[in-house]
């Protein structure tokens, strides 16, 4: 598992690391919103970015908050916990592209191979419709292509690692389980997840089959929400209010227009004549 | 000094009958809209914040909202001053993603998926219908004469009585209801009270308005 470079970069808003001493001002838009999970069973790990020390003892299944740093180009590596910088990493990848107002996680997990990785992937935060929540599933894990189930019924189908599913439901909490693809087999699970409304709820499969150890991390975007798109509150016409003036109204007003007028031509000569 | 011409009294005489009334129609109305909307911000509002990266690591993040609060639930409204007394009932959404109210007219709903009250942030939005094909008047026909001052009070599940005072009502045509001021989550407390109003067009979708009664935290700056 040492000196791994991979090539998980192609992904459309890539992330990187740096240490807060160099994250320019929250309110820039040269930033980038970015959070780590590490998915690499039995190894506690240093994460250094542009080489210093980002995370220390970072513990598998563990997920950072989110980070907001500068847009740049960033190398990022994974050492054995206490080992330093000056050895041969356990991960790396080198001129990571961190493009402004990104929201990214880097994962570090086992490939389907079980060798250790870093992915990166771009978190949805567009909004999301009134009632319904996003939920996203990550296959980090070192296992074969897996269904993701909620109650029971394949949602997520076939999915390989390091690839990613998503979609819109209706918000509230599912019993999710991972199974072996195109079986019943449960791999994971099952797990109550909560799908808050308007919140984009990721969830990652990660350990190694073999190794029986495979687990789930989630983690939560917040206030995607939208507004319902109307008030639909009455059906009778009870409450109408009439804007329109009513005809006899408008009849009356006629009347006295047209004598109006009438006198109006009687006064005209009269005063022509003076 | 001369006599006016008849014709000039006439005149006058016709001038009056053709302005008077529908004047006096019109000024006889209430008005659709009284008092103004407080705008969003004005105190500093607990908006949870983000955290902008310490590095810390953790076990798992917290989900936003996910404490429950059931006691927060509002479970009645009440308007005394114009006789609105109704049960309420939590609410989602339903067909094409409107604010799905209660069958019964006579029940109001709460937007289950906004703020509650003493939340301390955002609108609280209950809803009901001004009347039913199948009922007649429902529980907020009355809303259309709410004025600023007005007491309004919600029970919560807990027992404890939040109360408001109204501090606007509108008139706002549905087509430009500014939805995400309404059902806003963030920003300063407020009680919204949506009902139907305005004309009613069969044709054109039924009522063409909203009524919109906002009302402020008792007890909270102003």
């Amino acid at each position: 598992m040492i000196g791994r470079r991979t090539a998980a970069i192609g992904i459309a808003a890539a992330a990187g690391l740096v240490p807060l001493a160099f994250a320019a001002p929250a309110q820039s838009a040269e930033e980038a919103t970015v959070s780590v999970l590490h998915g690499v069973p039995d190894l506690t790990v240093d994460v250094y970015a542009n080489g210093e020390e980002l995370i220390p003892d970072f513990a598998p299944g563990t997920l950072t908050d989110p980070l907001q740093l500068p847009a740049g180009t960033y190398d990022l590596a994974v050492f054995p916990a206490g080992e330093g910088p000056d050895g041969d990493p356990a991960i790396e990848a080198n001129d990571v592209e961190v493009p402004g107002g990104a929201n990214a996680t880097v994962v570090a997990h086992l490939d389907a191979n079980g060798d250790p990785t870093l992915s990166l992937f771009a978190n949805d935060t567009s909004s999301v419709a009134a009632g319904q929540a996003r939920v996203t599933v990550r296959h980090t894990a070192a296992a074969p292509a897996v269904d993701v189930r909620a109650g029971e019924q394949p949602v997520f189908e076939g999915l390989e690692n390091p690839n990613e599913d998503s979609t819109d439901v209706a918000a509230g909490t599912v019993a999710a389980d991972v199974v072996l693809a195109g079986t019943s087999d449960v791999a994971i699970g099952p797990a109550d997840l909560d799908l808050a409304e308007g919140t984009h709820t990721i969830v990652y499969a990660w350990g190694s089959a073999e190794d029986d150890n495979l687990a789930l991390a989630t983690q939560t975007i917040g206030d995607l929400h939208s507004a319902p798109s109307a008030v639909p509150a009455g059906s009778a016409g009870l409450a109408d209010d009439g804007s329109v003036m009513p005809g006899w109204l408008v009849l009356t007003a006629a009347v006295g227009l047209a004598g109006a007028a009438a006198a109006a031509t009687r006064l005209v000569p009269a005063r022509a004549r003076r | 000094m001369r006599a006016p011409r008849p014709a000039a009294v006439a005149l006058a005489l016709c001038l009056g009958v053709a302005a008077g009334p529908p004047a006096a129609w019109a000024l006889g109305r209430p008005s659709a809209s009284i008092g103004a909307r407080p705008s969003a911000v004005g105190t500093p509002a607990p908006v949870p914040a983000t955290v902008t990266g310490d590095g810390a690591v953790r076990a798992q993040p917290a989900p936003a909202r996910a404490v429950p609060r059931p006691g927060q639930v509002p479970v009645r409204v009440r308007l005394p001053a114009q006789g609105i007394d109704a049960k309420v009932v939590p609410v989602g959404v339903g067909r094409d993603r409107a604010m799905a109210l209660p069958e019964d007219a006579r029940r109001a709903g709460w937007y289950r998926f906004g703020p509650r009250p003493r939340d301390g942030v955002g609108s609280v939005v209950v809803a009901a219908h001004v009347d039913s094909r199948v009922q007649g008047r429902g529980a907020f026909y009355p809303l259309r004469g709410a004025k600023p001052g007005d007491r309004v009070e919600v029970v919560t599940q807990d027992g404890r009585v939040t109360s408001y005072r109204v501090v606007a009502r509108e008139m706002l045509s549905k087509r430009a209801l500014p939805l995400e001021e309404l059902f806003r989550r963030d920003g300063r407390e407020v009680l919204t009270l949506i009902t139907c109003g305005g004309r009613y067009l069969r044709e054109a979708g039924g009522y063409q308005d909203n009524v919109v009664v906002t009302a402020m935290p008792m007890g909270a700056g102003r």
